[in-house]
């Protein structure tokens, strides 16, 4: 092996070490479990408070409806039953909340593209979606063999499982990415 | 990447080269997703890393790929870990790995009554913002039922990794249909077999020798009821499958969980699936390769009865179906 040769590929791998130590915020993940959603996955976007996955291509609120501000800290989250629920993203669209008209209630795959499974309580990205609760968040998504509940996803672990419609759990709006 | 770059090192180590050429091609986005950390040590070195991917390329496996190689702080202790981390050497950051990122739609097309009752078609309360109204799913151009159910985008690929008709059949010859590729989300999957090595009927245990990815703990070894009586976990079924090269591929893995529930039809009965496109699925709950970080002890599964994405003990014998990224 010529010395030529292990000068460049000393140089290369030198260039992915760099790389790969570029310092880019990170959430607290438990131990020896990799990340399934490590901040730099998101693009923030500023003027409107919302996030955007760039690999699904879906942008979030940054907040659960009801709270508000870079770090979600002011206001308090509103709760609704899965109806209400799915009429608030309807009100969202009809006063074009900040600036879309095609908000909707996250389908099950898409609310569960957004579990960390690095963490729990919450497992979700805090960095990226500061103050979320590790309680259920609703899908738009209703169940066909257990016909009074619709579909959720526990924020405590992750886990996505039924909840009867007429609880009153929190809702985080998306768009895009379909 | 290009034929006169690859010359440079087409003398010494052909699959090495194309590894790290590989890495080095893609965008500046995906590059800090190539890793040459093969050990899992936290250090990219030659006395380790550079020894073992080295062996990889001339086609050294199992115990002599790693003897005296690992460096002191491994995660990735064993030849399997390591051979399936080499396999892929370049993923997109978090969950989505080699896939595209795009999510799959649910599969459901009815609608619910704001309480209680669901509907045969997308009626129902607040039917414009339901599930059944939006995606692909329920848009015309995407979800034609002659490549998938619903907004699903299916193609079969043969035992030798080719495109097939939608009409080919299950089987063993090199034209026969061995495997589904998912058209939005980018994986290949496995299509579970009657009998033999791939059989719907076989159970493994939760085992991973990867320290990287384990929350701590490795699970439990030949847990389940399998092909033989000394291989029924999941890792020595990755292992396996690779060893046979199903559908001209040796870079088959576990699924990450959100993987597993992008397949889950959850407009259909169980098993939750499209049967013409995943003949052969079992009612039973499926293993996706990712650690339950609340219990080291767990691990995250789907139950294809109802859909329900939850951690399960890793001594439980469930289904596996394999998946890789591309075609």
């Amino acid at each position: 092996m010529s010395a030529r040769f292990k000068t460049w590929r000393f140089r290369m791998l030198c260039g992915v070490i760099l790389f790969a130590a570029m310092p880019i915020r990170a959430q607290t993940c438990v131990s020896r479990v990799q990340p399934s959603n490590p901040s730099a996955v998101y693009a923030s976007n500023a003027a409107n408070n919302t996030v955007t996955d760039t690999r699904t291509g879906l942008m979030w609120d940054r907040c659960v409806l009801g709270l508000s501000g870079t770090g979600c800290s002011t206001g308090s989250a509103q709760t609704f039953t899965w109806d209400a629920a799915l009429a608030a993203a309807g009100a969202a669209n009809s006063a074009a909340y900040k600036g879309h008209t095609d908000w909707r209630v996250p389908n099950i795959k898409e609310l569960l593209s957004l579990v960390e499974h690095c963490r729990f309580s919450p497992a979700i990205n805090e960095i990226v979606f500061p103050a979320t609760s590790s309680l259920k968040l609703w899908s738009a998504s209703p169940i066909n063999l257990a016909t009074s509940s619709a579909w959720t996803v526990d924020f405590s672990d992750g886990s996505g499982s039924d909840y009867d419609r007429s609880n009153a759990l929190s809702v985080r709006l998306v768009r895009a990415g379909q | 990447m290009t034929r006169g770059r690859v010359s440079i090192f087409c003398a010494v180590t052909a699959r090495f080269a194309v590894v790290v050429l590989a890495c080095f091609s893609l965008s500046a986005a995906s590059f800090a997703g190539c890793s040459l950390d093969v050990d899992g040590d936290g250090e990219v070195l030659a006395t380790t890393d550079h020894v073992i991917l080295t062996r990889y390329a001339i086609g050294i496996r199992g115990a002599p790929l790693i003897a005296n190689a690992l460096g002191a702080g491994a995660l990735r202790t064993s030849a399997a870990a390591i051979e399936s981390f080499i396999a892929i050497p370049c993923r997109q950051p978090g969950w989505v790995g080699d896939g595209t990122g795009r999510l799959n739609d649910t599969g459901i097309t009815f609608g619910g009554n704001a309480t209680a009752g669901n509907n045969a078609a997308c009626t129902g309360a607040n039917i414009a913002q339901q599930d059944c109204s939006k995606g692909r799913d329920a848009n015309a151009v995407t979800n034609s039922a002659a490549n998938g159910k619903a907004g699903f985008h299916f193609t079969k690929i043969s035992n030798s990794g080719g495109k097939l008709p939608v009409t080919a059949l299950l089987g063993s010859g090199v034209n026969d249909w061995a495997c589904t590729y998912d058209n939005t989300t980018g994986l290949m999957w496995e299509v579970k077999a009657s009998s033999g090595l791939r059989s719907s009927a076989h159970t493994y245990s939760w085992f991973t020798s990867d320290g990287t990815n384990n929350a701590s703990g490795s699970g439990t070894a030949n847990g389940g009821m399998c092909h033989d009586s000394i291989n029924c976990d999941t890792e020595k079924y990755v292992q396996a499958v690779n060893a046979v090269g199903l559908c001209g591929r040796n870079d088959w893995r576990m699924p990450h969980i959100n993987e597993l529930a992008g397949l889950v039809d959850f407009g259909g009965a169980p098993p939750m699936i499209d049967g013409s496109f995943f003949p052969n699925t079992p009612s039973a709950s499926m293993w996706s390769g990712s650690p339950y970080a609340f219990g080291s002890s767990d691990a995250w599964e789907i139950a294809l009865f109802f859909g329900d994405v939850v951690a399960n003990a890793r001594s439980v014998a469930n289904a596996v179906r394999l998946v890789r990224g591309g075609l």
